[in-house]
């Protein structure tokens, strides 16, 4: 999925897009986010194998959200988090689009009825 | 009571984005403004920009082609298709960007983004007010756009409530 070729090529962001549209990807960054933990620990966490994990934590790894490093004979990893500001700009941008169009909608709205009465009966002092 | 949308049940639940918001006018006012050309014009466009519309044909198959002043000093062109329409209840369409002869183009501002986003609007009676639920998502993408939606959904829909709960603090940090 997380091609690192493509990935060189193209935008960072696409690539963190991919690595948290799966859960358990999201479940191992989720477990360290406050805390590096030994490998070890983050697979036995999970009912699929072991091997099934490392997939995942390659593609975390080539992603750029999570670094292993080796202290003495354990392995530990860490999540680099700072990539996901991306995807929560994207958030906050697609929401704030919609907020925008809804706002100049209701705003419109409000013009269309102090100047032309519905069919509603008026009533006033009623604000939102 | 209400009939199965094929477009909408065709986008798995994982990329579906819901927006909902409530508006103060009746419902029959709320649909008909986004129901000509000469209402759209008005409020459908980056605020303090009116839009110009090139075409507008309000029925299932027909389109709605604009143009709007972008940021960036460009001019940007918009278009929806509309799937179905069922007045004043139901509104859905497929937007995306496009050049001025309705050609479907790319984002200008992302190679993610989907190039056509299906937009499923319905409108809901409240009183004196109106609820417009929207719910949407990509159709006809590529894998890399399926991917985008997917991972705004995951923080959008259950993200910062639910499993990812612990990164919302430190999202809200680096932001801050």
């Amino acid at each position: 999925m997380c091609n690192l070729r493509v990935a060189f090529i193209f935008f960072m962001r696409r690539d963190v897009f991919q690595a948290i549209a799966d859960p358990t990807r999201r479940e191992i960054l989720n477990m360290l986010a406050r805390k590096q933990m030994n490998v070890n620990a983050v697979t036995e966490h999970f009912d699929v194998s072991r091997a099934a994990i490392y997939k995942h934590m390659k593609i975390l790894i080539e992603c750029g959200l999570l670094e292993m490093n080796q202290q003495g004979r354990e392995r530990y990893c860490e999540a680099r988090l700072e990539g996901l500001g991306e995807v929560a700009q994207w958030v906050e941008q697609y929401r704030s689009f919609w907020a925008a169009r809804f706002d100049a909608l209701d705003e419109y709205l409000q013009e269309l009825q102090s100047h032309k009465p519905q069919t509603k009966k008026q009533s006033n002092g009623k604000k939102k | 009571m209400e009939r199965k949308n094929d477009t909408l049940s065709q986008i798995p639940q994982d990329i579906q984005l819901l927006i909902s918001r409530e508006v103060n006018a009746p419902r029959s006012l709320v649909f008909e403004v986004f129901s000509t050309a000469e209402h759209l014009a008005k409020w459908w466009g980056p605020k303090g920009a009116e839009i110009t519309v090139k075409e507008f044909d309000f029925a299932p198959g027909g389109q709605f082609l604009y143009s709007m002043p972008a940021f960036d000093g460009t001019t940007w062109w918009g278009k929806f298709v509309y799937q179905s329409i069922v007045a004043p209840e139901l509104i859905a369409f497929i937007s995306s960007f496009a050049n001025e002869d309705g050609t479907i183009i790319r984002a200008p501002f992302s190679p993610d983004f989907p190039m056509e986003v299906y937009n499923h609007m319905e409108f809901v009676e409240a009183g004196d007010k109106t609820i417009i639920n929207m719910k949407g998502g990509p159709v006809n993408a590529a894998q890399n756009e399926l991917d985008f939606f997917k991972g705004m959904h995951a923080n959008m829909q259950q993200g910062f409530e639910g499993t990812f709960a612990k990164l919302e603090e430190y999202i809200t940090g680096i932001q801050a």
